[in-house]
Parts: C-alpha cells; sequence; structure tokens
C-alpha cells in the first residue's frame, strides 16, 4: 500500500490472446480503478474482474475485461479489494472453513458419524422402502434361479416320504395365509453340504432339508421354524439383503473411488462386517413374528426355541470350533433360545 | 500480508528466468529429485536455427515443473469437501472435484506460472446426472432384460470413443497455462482405432496385441494436444513398451502365484473347507487375509513399475511447437519405493493420508518432468498464441463424468 486507500498487487500480466507475459504491478485506487505498471495502461474497474474462489495459498489468474489476465499470488490483497468494493469474497466462507484444522477434525468426526449413520440406518430404510417396488416377475425369476443353481452344485433330491413333504408344505401354507401371503412353497431337498438348514427365498420359496426334519424334531418344532422362514419372506428380509449389499457396495465405492490404489479387500472388509450386523437384525424380527405366527395358529411359540437347541446340540457333536461372535451369521443361538423364551412368557 | 514463500510464484522477469531457470543452472542438468540418476541431457538439438540476438548460452535450457501444494493444506481442503459430498448426498461431488482440480492445478508452477482448471461446477454435475441416468436405465435393463441389456450394452461401444474425446476435448480447453488455454484435436475415428480397434485385437490375440495397444493409445492421447498454436508430437517406440509389459507381467505372475500358493499352504494347515465362511477363527481369518495382503504389496509393486517406466517411455522425447520439449525423468526404482510407501501409508492410516500421498505423488510427477526451450523462455512465450476451438469442438462434461464413472486414464 502507497498512497492513502490505495493497493498494489505485485503479480504477471498476460495480454490476450499469447502466452506472453511479464511482472507487473496493478495498482488499485481508492474508488476502485485499475493501472497497470509498468505502463500506466487503465484497465477499468476492479468489479469488472473476474476474479476465482480463493482456494489455499495457490495463486489466482484474475480474468482482465479485454481477455487478458493478471496471476497474483497475494491473495490477501485481492480479498481484501474484493470486500471493498464487491463487498464480499466469493468462496470465502469455504475458505474459511477449509483453513482452520479444529474445523477440519470437526469434518472429521462428522464424516465418519455420517458415514457409520448412513451404513447403518440410511441403507437399511433405504432397502426397506425400496423393496416392495421390485416387480414380482424379478423376484420370483430370481428366487427359482436360486434355487436351480444350488440344485445344481450343492443340494440332491429328498429321500422323505412325500407324505411328510406334503404336511410341511400345508403348514407352511396355513402360516403363509396367516401371515397375509400368498403364493410360495415348500420344497424338500438332501442338504449335502448345507446339513440340517432351512431357508427361505424372497418369492416365498422355503427349502428345508432332510437332514433337519431326521434330527428328530416334533412336527410344532417344525412348524416354528416354518414360521421362522415365513416371517423372512412377509418382511422381504432376503430382497432387503440383496438391496443393502448391492448399496453398500455402491456407497463404498462412491466413498472410496479416491482410495482405488487401497485395493478392494480394504473397501470390502466393512460392507461384508456390516452385512453381517444386518442379517442379525433379520434373524431377530424373524424370531418375534415367527413366535407371533405359532401363536396365532394356536401352536407353541416355544417350539423355534426347541429346534434351535436341537440345531445347535447336533452341531456340537460333530465339534466344530466356535466362530467369533462378530463375525458368526446368526446371533448366538443361546441368546435367540432367551429372547424367544422372553417373548412366549 | 503476503501468503508463505512456499507457494507464492516468482514473477521476476520472465527473460531473465529463462537465462536461470529456477533452481537449475542452463548448462547444468537438473538435480535428480532425491536419490534417482538422471538420464543426460543431451536431447535432439533444436528443429529451428537460433534466433539472433539472444544468448547462446541459453539455449537449449531446461526447467523444471514445480509443485507448491502441501498434504496438510489439501488434508483440510479434502475432508469438507468430503463432508459436504456426504451431506448433500454426492450433489456437491462436482464442486469439490473442481476445488480439487484447481487446487493441484494452482499449485503446479513452470516458469513461475502456475495452471488454471477452469471448468464450471454446475455443467459438471450436469455431465455426471445424465451418465447416472444412462447408467441407471442400463442396469435396470440388464437384470430385468438381459438380453435387450446386453443388446444396449454393445449398442453402447460406439459411444465410447466419442465419450473419449469429448471428454478430452474438455479437458484441455479448461486447462490453461499463462492465460492461453491447451486443446485436444484428436478425431472421433483416431480415438475408435485407439481405444476399441486395438484392445479388441489385444484380446483377439490373447495379449499378445496389448502393448500395440498401449501404444496407440498413449500416442494418439499425447498427439493431439495442443498448447494454444504449439502442437506436441512424439513418436511412442513399440519395442520398449513391449519390454516394460513384459517385466511387469512377468512380475505380477511371480506375485500371484507365490501368493496363490502361500494362501494353499496356509488354508490346507488351517484345515478350512470352502463354503463355511461362518466358520472361520482368528488363525484361519489370518491365513486368509495374509495372502491377500501379499498379493495387494506384489500388485503395488508391479504397477508401479509399470507406471514409472511407460511414463520414461512416452514421455521420453515430446516436441512442443518449434523445437521446444517435455520430457520425464522418474528413476524406476526410486520410484516402486516411493508408490510402496504410499500404498502403507494409506493402508495404515485407513486412507487418512490419501490427502499427503496425493499432494506428494503430485510433487513427485511435477519434479521429474523437465520442459525445454528452444529459444530463452520469453521469445518462446512470445510465439505462442491462443486458439479459440470451434463451437463443435469443445467437448463435455458428459465424456468428462463418464471418464470419471470409469477411471480412464487419459492424462499424460
Ligand atoms: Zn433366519
Amino acid at each position: 500500500m502507497s498512497e492513502a486507500g490505495s493497493l498494489r498487487i505485485a503479480g504477471c500480466h498476460y495480454p490476450a490472446g499469447s502466452a506472453a507475459g511479464q511482472a507487473a504491478e496493478l495498482h488499485v485506487s481508492a474508488d476502485g480503478a485499475l493501472r497497470l505498471e509498468p505502463g500506466g495502461r487503465a484497465l477499468g474497474h476492479w468489479r469488472g474482474l473476474r476474479v476465482p474462489e480463493r482456494l489455499g495459498r495457490a495463486p489466482r489468474v484474475l480474468g482482465l475485461g479485454d481477455g487478458g489476465g493478471f496471476e497474483t499470488g497475494d491473495n490477501a490483497a485481492v480479498d481484501a479489494c474484493e470486500r471493498r468494493f464487491r463487498g464480499r469474497v466469493a468462496g470465502g466462507r469455504l475458505h474459511a472453513l477449509e483453513g482452520r484444522w479444529t474445523i477440519a477434525w470437526l469434518a472429521l468426526a462428522g464424516l465418519g458419524f455420517s458415514i457409520f449413520a448412513g451404513f447403518v440406518w440410511g441403507i437399511p430404510a433405504l432397502a426397506a422402502r425400496v423393496a416392495p417396488w421390485l416387480p414380482a416377475s424379478v423376484v420370483v425369476g430370481s428366487s427359482e434361479e436360486t434355487l436351480a443353481s444350488l440344485d445344481r452344485h450343492v443340494l440332491r433330491p429328498s429321500r422323505l416320504p412325500a407324505a411328510r413333504c406334503e404336511a410341511l408344505e400345508a403348514t407352511r401354507a396355513r402360516l403363509a395365509a396367516r401371515a397375509g401371503l400368498s403364493g410360495g412353497r415348500l420344497e424338500c431337498r438332501r442338504g449335502g453340504a448345507f446339513g440340517a438348514n432351512a431357508f427361505a427365498l424372497p418369492s416365498g420359496l422355503v427349502v428345508i432339508t432332510d437332514e433337519f426334519v431326521e434330527l428328530g424334531g416334533d412336527d410344532d418344532e417344525l412348524a416354528g421354524v416354518l414360521a421362522h422362514e415365513v416371517a423372512h419372506v412377509e418382511y422381504r428380509h432376503g430382497l432387503r439383503q440383496a438391496l443393502q449389499g448391492s448399496l453398500l457396495t455402491l456407497g463404498a465405492a462412491l466413498l472410496t473411488g479416491d482410495l482405488a490404489n487401497a485395493g478392494s479387500f480394504i473397501a470390502h472388509l466393512p460392507v461384508v462386517l456390516a452385512g453381517l450386523h444386518y442379517s442379525r437384525d433379520f434373524e431377530r424380527e424373524a424370531d418375534a413374528r415367527g413366535a407371533a405366527l405359532m401363536r396365532a395358529e394356536g401352536r407353541d411359540p416355544r417350539a423355534l426355541a426347541r429346534a434351535l437347541a436341537r440345531l445347535e446340540g447336533a452341531a456340537r457333536q460333530k465339534e466344530r470350533p466356535a466362530a467369533p461372535a462378530w463375525l458368526s451369521d446368526h446371533p448366538d443361538t443361546q441368546e435367540r433360545i432367551a429372547r424367544i423364551e422372553a417373548l412366549a412368557r | 500480508m503476503l501468503p508463505p514463500a512456499s507457494c507464492r510464484a516468482p514473477y521476476d522477469d520472465f527473460e531473465g528466468l529463462s537465462l536461470v531457470p529456477l533452481d537449475n543452472a542452463p548448462d547444468r542438468p537438473p538435480a535428480p529429485p532425491a536419490g534417482g540418476a538422471l538420464p543426460p541431457l543431451s536431447g535432439p538439438p533444436p528443429r529451428q536455427p537460433h534466433p539472433p540476438g539472444l544468448p547462446v548460452a541459453a539455449v537449449p535450457l531446461r526447467m523444471r515443473v514445480q509443485f507448491h501444494g502441501e498434504g496438510g493444506e489439501f488434508f483440510r481442503i479434502w475432508i469438507v469437501n468430503l463432508l459436504l459430498t456426504v451431506l448433500t448426498l454426492g450433489i456437491y461431488s462436482a464442486w469439490a472435484k473442481v476445488r480439487t482440480r484447481r487446487y493441484f492445478y494452482g499449485c503446479t508452477s513452470l516458469a513461475g506460472s502456475t495452471f488454471e482448471y477452469l471448468a464450471e461446477p454446475v455443467a459438471i454435475l450436469k455431465g455426471r446426472a445424465v451418465l447416472a441416468v444412462a447408467l441407471l436405465l442400463l442396469y435396470a435393463s440388464l437384470s430385468m432384460m438381459p438380453l435387450f441389456g446386453a443388446a444396449l450394452l454393445v449398442g453402447a461401444l460406439p459411444f465410447v470413443p466419442a465419450l473419449i474425446v469429448s471428454s478430452l476435448r474438455f479437458n484441455y480447453r479448461v486447462t490453461r497455462w499463462r492465460n492461453v488455454a491447451f486443446r485436444f484435436t484428436g478425431s472421433y475415428g483416431g480415438a475408435a482405432v485407439a481405444f476399441l480397434l486395438w484392445p479388441l485385437l489385444g484380446v483377439v490375440s490373447f495379449g499378445l496385441l496389448w502393448p500395440k495397444a498401449i501404444q496407440a493409445q498413449r500416442s494418439y492421447l499425447l498427439n493431439h494436444v495442443h498448447y494454444g498454436n504449439a502442437a506436441f508430437s512424439a513418436d511412442i517406440p513399440l519395442w520398449p513398451v513391449y519390454g516394460c509389459s513384459i517385466v511387469a507381467s512377468v512380475l505380477l505372475g511371480i506375485v500371484t502365484a507365490v501368493a496363490t500358493v502361500l494362501s494353499g499352504l496356509m488354508l490346507a494347515r488351517a484345515g478350512l473347507r470352502p463354503q463355511s465362511m461362518a466358520d472361520l477363527d482368528h488363525w484361519q481369518l489370518f491365513a486368509l487375509v495374509l495372502p491377500t495382503l501379499a498379493y495387494l504389496f506384489g500388485l503395488t509393486l508391479s504397477a508401479a513399475y509399470y507406471r514409472a517406466a511407460l511414463r520414461n517411455i512416452v514421455l521420453a522425447d515430446v516436441a512442443i511447437g518449434d523445437g521446444h520439449g517435455l520430457r520425464s525423468h522418474v528413476s524406476v526404482l526410486d520410484y516402486i519405493a516411493f508408490a510402496t510407501g504410499n500404498l502403507l501409508l494409506t493402508v495404515v492410516t485407513l486412507g487418512l493420508a490419501r490427502p499427503w500421498v496425493r499432494v506428494r505423488t503430485a510433487r513427485y510427477f511435477a519434479t521429474t518432468t523437465t520442459i525445454r526451450f528452444a529459444v530463452p523462455a520469453g521469445a518462446a512465450m512470445a510465439g505462442i498464441a491462443a486458439v479459440t476451438e470451434a463451437a463443435g469442438r469443445r467437448g463435455s462434461t458428459l465424456g468428462d463424468a463418464a471418464g470419471d464413472a470409469f477411471d480412464w486414464d487419459l492424462s499424460l
């Protein structure tokens, strides 16, 4: 600053249409009139300049009215002129946010919370909202495809007496009707690598393995398991799980697009762990709804708990190593049994 | 109040700069960046006779590109913009992109002048929105009507070169140095040959022609760039591209083999059968993760080697305008160590060190790039005139969005 109220900004002047340029000074008078030195050429008023937003300490090129440019690293002087002649600094608030470490750490905390909230609450809510809109043809088609693929690779034809399977189908149909569901059917299969198991596909297709039926549970226990599977269908758990998987992958990809070098492993680990967490919530929901359906049918709501205990007893006999709790697909069986017992009381 | 000197460009008389370019005397090669040996400076002689009246000692002279960004400063910009992007469900990403680019361009300087990135965030957002809708329709039709979707996918192939050209035109047009814009003048036909035909032949030939495809692509990307009226041109030799592709493939092959054997051995010891993810104990999980990490590490080594070696081949001797030139001097071993350090830094900090890594990388590649002026830089600059592109050749943000979405590497 030299004369009262006037400013000098040091930089480099580029004439319009050429890369030629030279060191120069932009003189800004107290009323905003511009003069380029050396040469003394008048360049109009400050308000005629195109001033890019401030960004860190990077120099800026001011766009002159004649198509030329004036590059300067004197950001403070430029901002002072902006404030004086335009009344505001474009992007000044953003620059103030970006300039402070306190804000940066707060933003980091906010970001962590937003990601957590989005993954734990946002995505499940979105999936639950979207699931009913999927066309029935897609749901049925993908379910039949899944069963066909399982039949090719894991499952084998059932060796149960046909009457046993038909009786189970009748039970499933009654429970499904009780839940207000139409369609769906029951398939009996020899489980192979699946062992004693029962699962539902989104279209309402329930598969129960011979090994499960042969564990020796009574009809109520099997009905309890079917009620649990029907509840999965009613709440569209399968669809929501699949949608959540896609949304999680999409979200993680958007967030870590930047992180490509760190490899997909790191990007996908939280997705896998979060996915496991979702399935626990769904299991608890299906346990509760299954017990309610059993009660409505006039059957013992505790039957599922007995079936779970039987399943666990059988598994313990095989002496498989216990999975770490945080990595298990199903919530601890004892915990589920206790919950069901509490609900039935 | 003046900004700290590290980001303030030296605005000395430009003519004077040309005699003592930045930190290098004109008759001495630039100091190697951190330990790497630099190739000799004996580039080809200037194509034009030396203009009369200018000091001979100054011709030819080299200047190193400089980078003044700082990791901490960029971290603050990055985290604020990332938070705003998440809070606006991705809408702000267009502004975040422009700010990030502007920061990196603005901190890159050559001969005291920095680069400018002039894209409009709203235009970028429009491009991204159009692309997102198109991709959504494509995925929806793929999952509901697979045959029709597949037909659409094949039908979309001819648009890929168009998007590439469009992205290049757009990105060069909004890049400026010394108030003069870059341009990209490649045609659709050239892009179709480089990005569809050659890769197709590369696949059909079981990879034998893949390095040729890479060479064709790099050549197309480089030979249509203009700075104002000064054209970039370079003959990219084919056999060195084959050489570095073979070395990178062998490296990758060794790493894959080692990781596979390692994982097989460890899983066998851990007694793990497939299809029992839920039954993993900690030791088995470790057995599963360790080979993956080993593979990731090896992949980084191979990719770093390939990137550095290819860059040196592609940018070995780029001619710009009347006898000026550009050259890359990355030391391959040095860069492998650098990239490995970056990976470890990123992994250990769960990605939080990413801004520092990006700044380090930008500085690394800037300082290993030199520009050679055939005449003193002031005279050279006076010879460069801005050229305004015709309306039909200005590119679009749709192409730019596609480049971002599919991670096309179209940079030099
Ligand atoms: Zn269940």
